[in-house]
């Protein structure tokens, strides 16, 4: 089974909240209040110094998702691309996956039953980007299969990590 | 021989630990007792068909595909009368007898009957925990005219949402001096209550029925202040209590529930126990704790088969918690709302009848969050639930600090 997955860049990240935006037109929320991402600030200060963080996050389609395990009805399952996917015929709007996710990616719908980020299924399937990823304008977001975010992860830390260790200044030269 | 295990029991716990047994590789004979017939049944989802919102079929989760998918053998309609540890051997109440190899008990939980005086033998006294039980409630549903409900607990407040809405008179009754006693504080619980009342529900608190008469076609309930109340069902939901008679506890160890360490076995090494028949971990507490939920057993169930098949796992516990939508509000509780002490301070946050309608108590003991209740407040769960969670890893690195500077 392939994983599907997010990735997020916070050094790229400036906050803007498009990916939220795209997230609401794309499921068509007419409520300001409800999207499936979310994004959140963080700031450090040190004396004179200060920086702001954000992270966006949405559901992040856990490998051993708890929703799925806690669902009473099997309503929440994982799909052939590791996409946490859910029924909503089978929802009964018990709010267990609620209580449950770390994250709040679970939200309501006006009729009681689940509804949550689908990895933008009717996009992807037709080779498109996920909504939020296709509208942030930094390239914070991005989206693959796992292990191929993995591989690109590790090829950019082990350069970083060369880099640092190749690097020397003349005057310490031998 | 080949090597054979025996699964007791036909819930939630039971069928995850048939499927991790068998997707660890476990290729011996698993057989399965349960005193039931067809697909496992999950009681949660009862309401919610008494009340239309989903079919019949969506209570039996796992489906009738699952015993053949896992290769079960299975012996329906059978209760375990004894199970001798020491021969590792299993007796049923159709007279069959079974040498097991290891063995998975899964019998969860039955309802508590309170002791009033008629009300076990009611024709009219019904439960959800069985889908016999739980279809008996359909012709109620249909034709009864006031219903009273045993027990304010959270599967009672469900049930009296299901009757109210289809225009049946409900009283809920409860000897305790609240609603939802087990986790709730008393300010939220009466929040809820108002809420109950609001709708029209007849709640009587601090009350136990003195007896129960069956008549032609309902049942008179008896209070000790001489009042009655003619119904045409009584729903009793006053509690569970795990299903383990057949256990001798000189065998396995037993304190209000099987014991088990973080690996699901029992004081026999031989046999393992989840679900509602067992204690586990209470993270909070860091001790072993009756926390009957849903998603505990499918939890303590895939450990128990992971190690029964030889793999190594850890069931590395849970913290209370419990949801319950009520009307249009969502309740929820986590972590020790109810601990008390010098050094416990509670925190009051809004008002569910007014503003954005949410409300919050956030328990504190020593300054680190233990425990909360929340009224439609659901954005605050998951920083609460980090909070409780970083006081739990603080308090455990602090007290191997302690003891590293002890020279312990």
């Amino acid at each position: 089974m392939t994983q599907l997955t997010f990735s997020f860049d916070v050094n790229r990240c400036s906050g803007c909240l498009a990916c939220i935006v795209a997230c609401q037109d794309q499921n068509d929320f007419v409520s300001e209040t409800v999207a499936f991402r979310q994004v959140t600030s963080y700031e450090e200060r040190f004396l004179t110094k200060s920086r702001i963080s954000f992270l966006s996050l949405s559901c992040l389609h856990c490998g051993d998702a708890p929703c799925v395990m806690v669902c009473p009805t099997g309503a929440i399952f994982k799909n052939s691309e590791g996409v946490v996917d859910l029924n909503r015929e089978l929802c009964i709007g018990c709010h267990t996956c609620e209580l449950t996710c770390s994250f709040g990616a679970p939200k309501f719908a006006e009729d009681g039953r689940m509804i949550k980020c689908d990895f933008c299924h009717d996009r992807v399937e037709y080779g498109l980007k996920p909504a939020c990823v296709r509208v942030c304008p930094t390239k914070a977001l991005g989206f693959g299969p796992l292990k191929d975010i993995s591989k690109e992860k590790t090829k950019e830390a082990s350069t970083k990590i060369l880099k640092s260790l190749l690097a020397t200044e003349p005057s310490k030269q031998p | 021989m080949a090597t054979r295990y025996f699964i007791l029991g036909n819930g939630g716990a039971a069928l995850h630990g048939i499927r991790a047994l068998r997707i660890a590789g476990f290729t011996g004979e698993v057989h399965q007792i349960s005193d039931d017939r067809g697909p496992a049944f999950n009681p949660m989802v009862a309401p919610y068909f008494l009340s239309g919102k989903v079919g019949w079929e969506t209570c039996f989760p796992f489906g009738e595909a699952f015993y053949q998918t896992y290769q079960i053998e299975r012996h329906e309609a059978e209760t375990v009368v004894s199970l001798d540890a020491r021969s590792r051997q299993i007796t049923t109440s159709i007279g069959g007898t079974f040498d097991y190899d290891k063995c998975l008990i899964a019998t969860g939980a039955r309802p508590v009957m309170p002791p009033v005086p008629g009300l076990q033998d009611s024709r009219f006294a019904l439960s959800l925990r069985e889908p016999e039980t739980a279809l008996n409630m359909v012709t109620p549903l249909q034709n009864a005219e006031k219903v009273l409900i045993l027990g304010a607990s959270f599967v009672g407040i469900k049930l009296a949402e299901v009757f109210l809405k289809k225009g049946i008179k409900v009283v809920l009754v409860d000897i305790a001096p609240q609603i939802m006693p087990q986790g709730a504080l008393p300010e939220a619980a009466k929040h809820v209550e108002t809420l109950l009342r609001q709708k029209g529900i007849d709640v009587r608190l601090g009350v136990a029925m003195k007896k129960v008469e069956d008549t032609a076609d309902g049942a008179i309930c008896h209070f000790p202040d001489g009042s009655i109340e003619t119904v045409d069902c009584i729903a009793v939901s006053a509690g569970i209590k795990p299903n383990l008679d057949f256990l001798d506890p000189e065998q396995v160890r037993i304190n209000r529930a099987i014991c088990t360490n973080d690996r699901m076995q029992t004081s026999d090494n031989s046999i393992y126990a989840a679900g509602d028949v067992c204690e586990a971990l209470n993270r909070l507490t860091n001790s072993q704790q009756w926390m009957g939920t849903w998603g505990n057993a499918c939890y303590q169930g895939r450990v128990a088969g992971q190690n029964m098949a030889g793999q190594y796992a850890e069931y590395t516990g849970a913290i209370p918690q419990h949801v319950s939508p009520i009307f249009n509000w969502t309740y929820m509780q986590i972590g020790d709302a109810l601990r008390q002490g010098p050094g416990v301070q509670q925190e009051f946050k809004g008002d569910p009848f007014t503003g954005d309608n949410s409300f919050t108590i956030r328990v504190f003991e020593n300054d680190v969050l233990v425990g909360a209740n929340l009224i439609n407040a659901a954005t605050e769960l998951a920083g609460i639930k980090m909070e409780i969670i970083s006081g739990i890893e603080a308090a455990r690195h602090t007290t191997s600090e302690e003891s590293y500077q002890r020279g312990a």
